[in-house]
């Protein structure tokens, strides 16, 4: 009786700890987010430094926006728009990739193509 | 040649990991008790059993009725212990599931707090160690250890948010092919790879450390035990 008990938990524990490999290997774990990207123009700053910090430069440029009054160009959403057209195609796949909910959109246009 | 390091260090400690708490909850579940010894006043059924116990996992009462200081700081660890693990669900799933957006968007709201809420128990549970005379007397490297282990892995997190940020999307493409047997690029952010390295340090680590008390409270006589030694006589098991 005992031993039936040990054999449930530790089949319940296992279970648990090993649920994230059954569920990615299932679901053959969508590894990459697939944005669209344009085929002319360049970005205000490289990739690799875009991928890991737009939210400063945006944050900056609301700030000097919002506290300052002065609106910058280079840095804007509308100029992000210039280039990344649509939203959902870009925004929105890493967003939801790995589930951050910025506020941008909540008061911002930004076309989403629907 | 890093990642495929990494990918072998990462699948040595889960294996590890996993299957040294099965091995130690295996052990702590066939081990027989000799002794009825329950910690009175106790429960004298199995309900009230399973309600000391959910008491005590989750708000930790035994500590509180011990000693207000240490549970103050044991709480706030453990619960933000919780929601930190919770937050790092949305790596390991594709797509993020509802629950944990909500809580992800709710933690945004709130900012800093949620890392500093981390941080500061471990520092506040380090000083009492070090301060309060009987603790650190009883005190050996271990307990110092996992401390320190969980406070680095604290800071490397909270500079990866506010500092030195990683490209969270190549993040989550790392750790999706980790947990789907599709190994992926590392990715190169060097705060990143230390707050993997401890993690990783952590998962090896635990099934040889303290903190197996995760899974071994289940298994303490001293709060398992239905107070009943008269009605049902309790038999040594190799007496």
């Amino acid at each position: 009786m005992n031993k039936l008990i040990a054999i449930l938990i530790v089949l319940m524990f296992g279970a648990v700890l090993l649920s994230p490999f059954v569920v990615n290997v299932i679901s053959g774990g969508k590894a990459t987010p697939d944005l669209v990207l344009p085929t002319t123009g360049k970005c205000v700053k490289d990739t690799e430094y875009m991928r890991a910090n737009h939210m400063d430069l945006l944050k900056k440029a609301r700030v000097k926006a919002v506290r300052d009054g002065v609106r910058t160009k280079d840095s804007s959403l509308k100029n992000c728009q210039t280039c990344h057209v649509r939203r959902d195609e870009f925004c929105d796949k890493c967003h939801h990739f790995v589930g951050v909910k910025p506020e941008c959109f909540e008061c911002h246009y930004f076309p989403t193509g629907k | 040649m890093l990642s495929t390091l990494y990918t072998f260090f990462a699948y040595f400690a889960i294996v590890i990991f996993v299957f040294g708490i099965l091995c130690k909850i295996w052990k702590y579940a066939i081990i027989p008790n000799p002794l009825k010894i329950p910690l009175t006043p106790a429960p004298t059924n199995a309900i009230g059993v399973v309600i000391r116990m959910i008491l005590d996992v989750a708000f930790f009462k035994s500590l509180f009725n011990s000693n207000k200081f240490t549970w103050l700081g044991g709480v706030a660890l453990h619960l933000a212990l919780l929601v930190v693990v919770a937050s790092h669900i949305r790596f390991f799933i594709s797509p993020v599931p509802e629950p944990i957006m909500l809580l992800q968007t709710f933690l945004q709201s709130i900012g800093m707090f949620i890392g500093l809420l981390f941080i500061m128990p471990i520092v506040y549970l380090f000083i009492r160690r070090v301060w309060v005379d009987r603790t650190r007397f009883i005190s050996i490297f271990a307990d110092y250890f996992v401390l320190i282990l969980l406070f680095l892995i604290g800071l490397s997190g909270i500079t990866m948010k506010y500092l030195i940020r990683p490209d969270l999307a190549a993040v989550k493409t790392f750790i999706l092919g980790l947990t789907s047997f599709c190994p992926a690029p590392i990715p190169t952010n060097p705060i990143f790879i230390t707050h993997f390295t401890l993690i990783l340090i952590l998962l090896i680590y635990f099934p040889f450390s303290k903190l197996m008390h995760s899974s071994g409270i289940f298994f303490s006589p001293t709060r398992n035990q239905i107070d009943n030694p008269r009605e049902k006589r309790h038999v040594n098991p190799w007496g």
